[in-house]
């Protein structure tokens, strides 16, 4: 009706909306239509390159969209000044200074004469080429992967091969400290972008022969770059054919992050907890493996995922080891009441005040009606509302970049509360339990963990406002038995507690350390700790 | 899907028979039949225990005689078979009613006082739905997650009442009439055979017959001498003419310390961390029950039964509840008598089974 109106008293021409109808995609629609796409592309990449140098040019001109696409540099030189070849890569993935130094100068250089085409590759290989990772291929897939990904092609003409040399010179980010997962005692490197960086901050930790860092693809077109690391004759072997069994199930197209895969590949999808430990800390990743436990790398992403996890491994921290024994107790004592507050004050709260008053003294009782005298709004909504202020400030604070993400921080935790209070809006104490909480909730180490802390408490607290004390048990033994049923990667969450294993481990103590060989015996691995 | 037994350990399977012996024991038990002659509740809760122990090693030796793991196959699967497991399947639902029972009432009576007992029911029903569906790995894991809280919580409470024992309180002790204390050890049979029945059913879950045994022996032996303190510290709170008339006599302890140290307002936490620790040993019999009542009638799937005896459960104690006059008769004969039921068919078993191994000998 109003567009009519607008339409009316409009004096431009009426805008026409733009509509993408199923027609107007190529090819006839039908329901089998992405099925024979897809086949097609199969074939298309399948199968080895053409001897004649212009049908391969041709074909990869093609399937990079050269016309529109000026990425793809195509160099024609001639090797010995006699057989042309092709130079093929991506502009700003290679490097074009190595391509350069020695690819083309030893080619123009190199004496092919008595050589035939055919075999012109093993001899340049062997004779010219200065590059130390180099491997020749018939597959037209392999050659398009190696482009894509920032390597040279040769392909030269009459011959039935293609050299693939590694002259990945992108830009990427230095390794920096870590942001998220901050230590006072412990190493401060974190992850990068670049898989091959972060394979070495690994293996700079892990100086051991029997380290695996296997690389792979993902499934799905992208084809992105994952590594999975882990000591071999220590894992599970059953736990490593898993994860590849679930890695190969993988067939999207979105990009990849760990994040991303750990949803694609994890058994509990409905359950808030994580099922992955992801750190952008190589020392915590290195620990992990160095335990018995496999790290997924992926390209592009500067964080590890670490599986299996347990309850016990996610409130983990890396001070917890590098302080000393007594201290790292009461860290951990302290981060474990810390988590048990953020979850279970508020609800518990609100339940004696709502339900059991006369479980709180009359001084206690006084105290919070003097300061809910004004307030309008019933104590569970209170509270309720509260808590979701607490998330919104702590969501936007972490997505504002830098000094002023504190800032909204502070505003939201000093100006809001202050002004809520004196519009009557929220009482005094319900703020004291509140910040309280969220305290604790910053005591979880990580991230995903306290995601789920904030959204139980919002949960046990509608438990409590509805009926006190018996919503609390009831909604606490759900949640127990919820978490003793579920496990990741096939080991229960709530492992070496229930089920206890041979070599118990402690959840809020440290113990002593000492010298140990072996990984800890909840994940199965065959080098055990005695 | 199946029967979701799975696997778990010794730890496990015996902080699971700890928890049920311990809330069977001193919240499934009818306080107007245990203090009807006198101060001796602690004795017949470890009389009973010994005796649901010897019976317990007795069905344990006759399945190393057949090479099973658990009651179903000492039970077999005729049809006479099947329909002996109904009245065992039974009595395990009304193990499982007997604390829910008692919780109820002692919630309806101090907690929510306006509230109607179908309002508390519909917070039970889906926790022991789920719990029953989810198995028995789940349920003992969760009995080992939650054991050293209830144990904390059981002994703190003990100990929070420590100023108010008075010795005098334990008499009379009924020492003169041991015939007295053991029928009534016989009667408290009830409170002490389920845990070690409900082990028993699942016993295809422990690693073996061994790690089944001593978990039994664990749990019932750590749960009955838990339960014979509980009894021995209640017995100096309260004289048994109180007692008898207390419906909740564990709870009252909790006020009475409440009501001479009032900065110990903790009784209606700790009972209701009680409540979980009842709701678990209902939903370790009902899934018993279930396990049960599925191998006898050939059911590859836990979850329609585990629908059927959890809302049966309830619904059962819904009625026993509000057509009280009626069925008051009913549950005191179940609470004094259910050991009947639960004992019979094992002797029967136990015949048949050396009349069988007769058999073989003399045929060989």
């Amino acid at each position: 009706m109003m567009e009519a109106i607008r339409n009316l008293f409009r004096f431009d021409a009426p805008y026409a909306r733009f509509e993408l109808k199923e027609t107007e995609s190529p090819g006839t629609p039908s329901f089998f239509a992405h099925r024979k796409e897809k086949r097609a592309k199969l074939r298309r990449e399948s199968g080895t390159i053409a001897r004649h140098l212009e049908a391969n040019r041709e074909w990869l001109h093609t399937l990079f969209r050269g016309d529109v696409n000026p990425d793809l540099i195509l160099r024609r030189f001639l090797i010995g000044g006699s057989a042309p070849a092709i130079a093929a890569s991506l502009n700003g993935m290679a490097d074009q200074k190595q391509i350069a130094d020695f690819i083309l100068r030893p080619a123009f250089s190199l004496d092919v004469a008595g050589v035939s085409n055919a075999k012109i590759p093993a001899y340049f290989c062997a004779h010219a080429l200065a590059l130390y990772e180099t491997e020749r291929t018939e597959s037209r897939g392999k050659i398009a992967e190696a482009i894509a990904e920032g390597r040279t092609a040769i392909l030269i003409d009459g011959a039935k091969e293609a050299i693939l040399c590694d002259t990945r010179g992108f830009v990427s980010r230095p390794v920096g400290e870590a942001k998220n997962e901050t230590t006072i005692l412990g190493p401060r490197e974190a992850f990068t972008e670049n898989l091959r960086t972060n394979v070495t901050l690994l293996r700079r930790i892990v100086k051991r022969p029997d380290f695996v860092c296997r690389f792979r693809d993902s499934g799905g077109t992208n084809r992105t770059k994952l590594v999975i690391a882990y000591l071999d004759g220590t894992v599970n072997p059953v736990l490593l054919a898993e994860l590849e069994k679930r890695l190969d199930a993988i067939a999207t197209d979105t990009r990849l992050t760990v994040g991303r895969i750990e949803q694609l590949i994890e058994g509990f999808t409905f359950f808030p907890m994580p099922q992955m430990l992801k750190t952008e800390r190589p020392d915590r990743a290195a620990s992990a493996i160095l335990d018995g436990r496999i790290a997924l790398l992926c390209e592009g992403c500067p964080t590890a995922g670490v599986i299996p996890v347990t309850l016990g491994t996610l409130m983990e921290s890396g001070e917890d080891v590098d302080a000393r024994q007594p201290v790292g107790t009461i860290m951990r004592f302290i981060r474990m009441t810390g988590a048990l507050l953020s979850a279970y004050l508020p609800a518990y709260f609100l339940a004696l005040a709502q339900h059991h008053a006369g479980q709180l003294s009359s001084e206690i009782l006084e105290t919070v009606a003097a300061s809910r005298a004004m307030v309008f709004l019933p104590l569970p909504l209170e509270m309720i509302f509260l808590l979701l202020v607490f998330q919104l400030v702590r969501e936007a604070g972490l997505r504002v970049p830098g000094s002023i993400g504190h800032a909204i921080g502070i505003i939201g935790g000093l100006l809001l509360g202050q002004a809520a209070v004196s519009a009557n809006i929220v009482s005094t104490v319900v703020l004291i339990i509140v910040a309280l909480t969220g305290l604790g909730n910053f005591t979880i180490p990580d991230y995903s963990m306290q995601v789920a802390a904030a959204y139980y408490r919002i949960v046990l607290c509608v438990a409590a406002a509805m009926s006190g004390l018996l919503g609390i048990a009831v909604m606490g033994l759900i949640t127990t038995a919820i978490l003793c049923t579920m496990k990741s990667f096939g080991v229960p969450f709530l492992a070496p507690f229930a089920p206890v294993t041979k070599r118990g481990e402690r959840l809020f103590s440290r113990e002593k350390l000492k010298n140990r060989a072996g990984a800890s015996d909840w994940s199965n691995p065959l080098r055990r700790r005695a | 899907m199946n029967l979701r037994i799975g696997k778990f350990g010794r730890q496990e399977a015996a902080s699971a028979v700890l928890i049920a012996t311990f809330f069977g024991s001193c919240f499934g038990a009818d306080p107007r039949a245990l203090f009807e002659h006198g101060n001796a509740s602690y004795l017949i809760q470890i009389l009973a225990s010994i005796q649901a122990l010897l019976l317990f090693e007795a069905v344990v030796w006759a399945l190393r005689l057949r090479g099973g793991l658990d009651l179903a196959s000492l039970i077999g699967r005729s049809r006479v078979k099947a329909a002996l497991t109904v009245p065992l399947a039974l009595a395990l639902v009304f193990a499982a009613m007997q604390p829910l029972e008692r919780f109820l009432i002692t919630i309806t009576r101090y907690v929510f006082v306006d509230s109607k007992q179908v309002t508390v029911c519909m917070y039970l029903l889906p926790c022991l739905l789920l719990l029953t569906a989810l198995g028995a790995e789940t349920l003992m894991r969760t009995s080992r997650i939650l054991l050293p809280v209830l144990l904390i919580s059981i002994v703190g409470a003990l100990l929070l009442g420590v100023g108010q024992y008075r010795t005098y309180r334990i008499y009379p002790i009924p020492l003169k009439e041991p015939l007295r204390i053991f029928t009534a050890s016989g009667n408290f049979q009830f409170s002490t055979i389920p845990p070690l029945l409900a082990l028993l059913c699942v016993g295809e879950g422990t690693q073996d017959r061994m790690a089944m045994r001593s978990a039994g022996r664990i749990g019932a032996i750590g749960g009955g001498l838990l339960a014979a303190g509980a009894y021995f510290a209640l017995a100096q709170s309260f004289t048994y003419l109180r007692l008898r008339t207390m419906p909740t006599p564990f709870y009252d302890m909790l006020v009475a310390v409440r009501t001479v140290n009032p900065t110990l307002r903790v009784d209606r936490a700790i009972l209701f961390l009680w409540l979980t620790g009842g709701i678990l040993t209902a939903a370790f019999y009902l899934y018993a029950a279930c396990v049960l009542l599925c191998k006898a009638f050939g059911m590859r799937d836990i979850r329609p039964a585990a629908f059927c005896v959890s809302t049966i459960t309830v619904t059962l104690m819904l009625v026993l509840f509000y057509d009280s006059e009626t069925t008051d008769g009913l549950v005191r004969a179940v609470s004094r008598f259910g050991w009947i039921p639960l004992t019979a068919p094992f002797p029967f078993l136990l015949l048949k089974k050396k009349r069988r191994q007769r058999k073989c000998a003399a045929s060989v």
